[in-house]
């Protein structure tokens, strides 16, 4: 699409209400929900995974905190729930990372991403709104295991506005980096470096298993620069009530910011990854 | 911008790909012009370029050379307009939801092409009756018949009523009786002043439209 041809795209999309837009992303999340409800043993299996994890990290925990090593005294929680907050959260923005890449693949696999393509909606626009329904299962599977942590486990959780705007922005900035990850699918195919080193870093430098203050100072300076230290660090104060309101405006302007400049990044990289597809003619090859 | 009376106007129309590094002509320019109410047939031999000009037209594939007009519309800088007055069936086997039913998967088509919610019900129970499909409507897609994915994919191109239908190999896998329902859908279709545009190897079936076009050769008939 030339220049001219976003111009055209931006201007029909502003005409766009925001039913008609709502309509087609509802349609997105029920054609992804019902394609999963459709596999039967993924959903059965997908639903004991979230029991024996739970499980395995009360059994974890009890450990950790029998160690009584001190690292979680500075988040007044218990390891169970430092790892369940910080496992979902991550699990939600892993999704936003994941399931716009995923789902252009599909798409390609199964001969279905032309046919979106060529339809009313805005090319942007529709890979955008296509990866919202495994963001919407993943977002509905994370808020099952955090019920049911707090129903079974001793997880003492109290929802708070600084938490939500942690996840909200950390799942933001994710799916900003998964759009720019699928802009490269779409030239790609196959193999793209985003999401493996977004996903590494995650767990590796963002505290997601253990606290990153055990890190060495070299690793803690690297993990200053990725979303996930900040949302994780908002999202566990913010769950657990044991926080000064005002530590939580830094890192949650930093999310922000990261957020916006990711999401900036991702239309741009899938505006230049379709254009590339149709001049190469390789929009439905996979 | 020129506007055109044409539903599909292609003046020289060329499309090179480059393979390692190599230019590979996929469309030899190309011209065609195809009036609204009017079904027209490409037919040339495999490799001849039938699926990349419908590509051209659908705004799959940007042309190298050349001005492809659909609607009075330019296919590259115009692609979303255009967009908004085609239905568009590739004929591949697997363009379906395939755990989804054929109604699933029309309803969700119909949504992206901005059907009104109270209307899919009636538009999909109306294409499925005009191509053979209401027994098939309850059934995922990947039980279907070949040939009941191609008039499935024919349906889903005509759900939204556009004023040009971009249809390529719509009789391939087709029987008799599945052919002859879609021949009389097409014809309907351009008496009610819409226009098929159609790929095929078939010049029996080619024959039944109100112009061939030999791509390879450029002539018309």
């Amino acid at each position: 699409m030339s220049a001219a041809g976003h111009g055209d795209a931006l201007a029909l999309w502003r005409g766009s209400t925001l039913a008609a837009v709502l309509r087609v992303a509802w349609a997105f999340v029920v054609r992804s929900a019902a394609t999963y409800a459709s596999y039967r043993a993924k959903l059965s299996l997908g639903l004991a995974s979230l029991v024996l994890s739970l499980v395995t990290f009360s059994f974890v925990g009890r450990v950790v905190d029998a160690a009584g090593s001190g690292f979680l005294d500075r988040y007044g929680t218990s390891y169970t729930s430092f790892v369940i907050v910080g496992v979902i959260v991550h699990g939600i923005a892993a999704a936003g990372l994941s399931s716009f890449r995923a789902t252009v693949r599909r798409e390609q696999l199964q001969g279905t991403l032309e046919l979106l393509v060529t339809s009313r909606v805005p090319v942007p626009a529709l890979l955008v709104l296509s990866g919202l329904g495994e963001l919407a299962i993943a977002g509905a599977g994370g808020a099952a295991l955090l019920a049911l942590a707090s129903a079974v486990l001793d997880v003492r959780l109290c929802l708070s506005l600084a938490a939500v705007a942690a996840v909200v922005l950390y799942a933001a900035a994710m799916c900003g980096f998964g759009l720019v990850s699928a802009g490269v699918i779409l030239v790609s195919k196959e193999g793209e470096p985003v999401s493996w080193v977004f996903g590494a870093a995650a767990g590796l430098l963002g505290g997601v298993y253990f606290p990153v203050d055990i890190l060495p100072p070299w690793l803690r300076g690297l993990s200053a620069l990725i979303p996930t230290t900040h949302a994780l660090r908002v999202a566990r104060a913010g769950l657990s009530g044991y926080h000064d309101p005002a530590s939580l405006v830094r890192p949650l302007v930093l999310l922000g910011l990261t957020a916006s400049a990711a999401l900036v990044a991702g239309l741009l990289t899938l505006g230049w990854g379709y254009r590339h597809a149709r001049r190469a003619g390789t929009l439905g090859e996979y | 911008m020129s506007r055109s009376a044409d539903a599909v106007r292609l003046e020289d129309v060329r499309k090179v790909y480059r393979k390692s590094g190599r230019p590979a002509e996929a469309l030899a320019p190309f011209s065609l012009s195809v009036g609204a109410g009017e079904t027209s047939a490409l037919v040339g031999p495999n490799g001849a370029g039938k699926t990349t000009a419908l590509k051209i037209v659908a705004t799959l594939v940007e042309p190298t050379e050349g001005l492809a007009m659909v609607a009075g519309h330019n296919v590259v800088s115009e692609s979303l307009h255009v967009r908004r007055m085609i239905g568009v069936s590739l004929g591949t086997k697997r363009s379906f939801y395939w755990r989804l039913t054929a109604r699933h998967n029309l309803a969700f088509f119909a949504t992206l092409e901005n059907v009104p919610r109270k209307r899919i019900a009636l538009a999909i129970e109306s294409v499925a009756d005009e191509l053979g499909l209401v027994a098939c409507l309850g059934v995922p897609t990947r039980r279907l018949s070949r040939g009941a994915l191609a008039r499935l994919s024919v349906a889903r191109a005509m759900i939204a009523r556009p004023r040009i239908l971009v249809l390529d190999e719509p009789f391939a896998s087709v029987d008799a009786h599945g052919r002859t329902l879609l021949r009389r859908a097409f014809a309907r279709w351009a008496a009610r002043g819409g226009t098929v545009l159609l790929a095929t190897h078939d010049l029996a079936e080619a024959s039944s439209c109100d112009s061939v076009v030999r791509i390879g050769s450029g002539m018309r008939s």
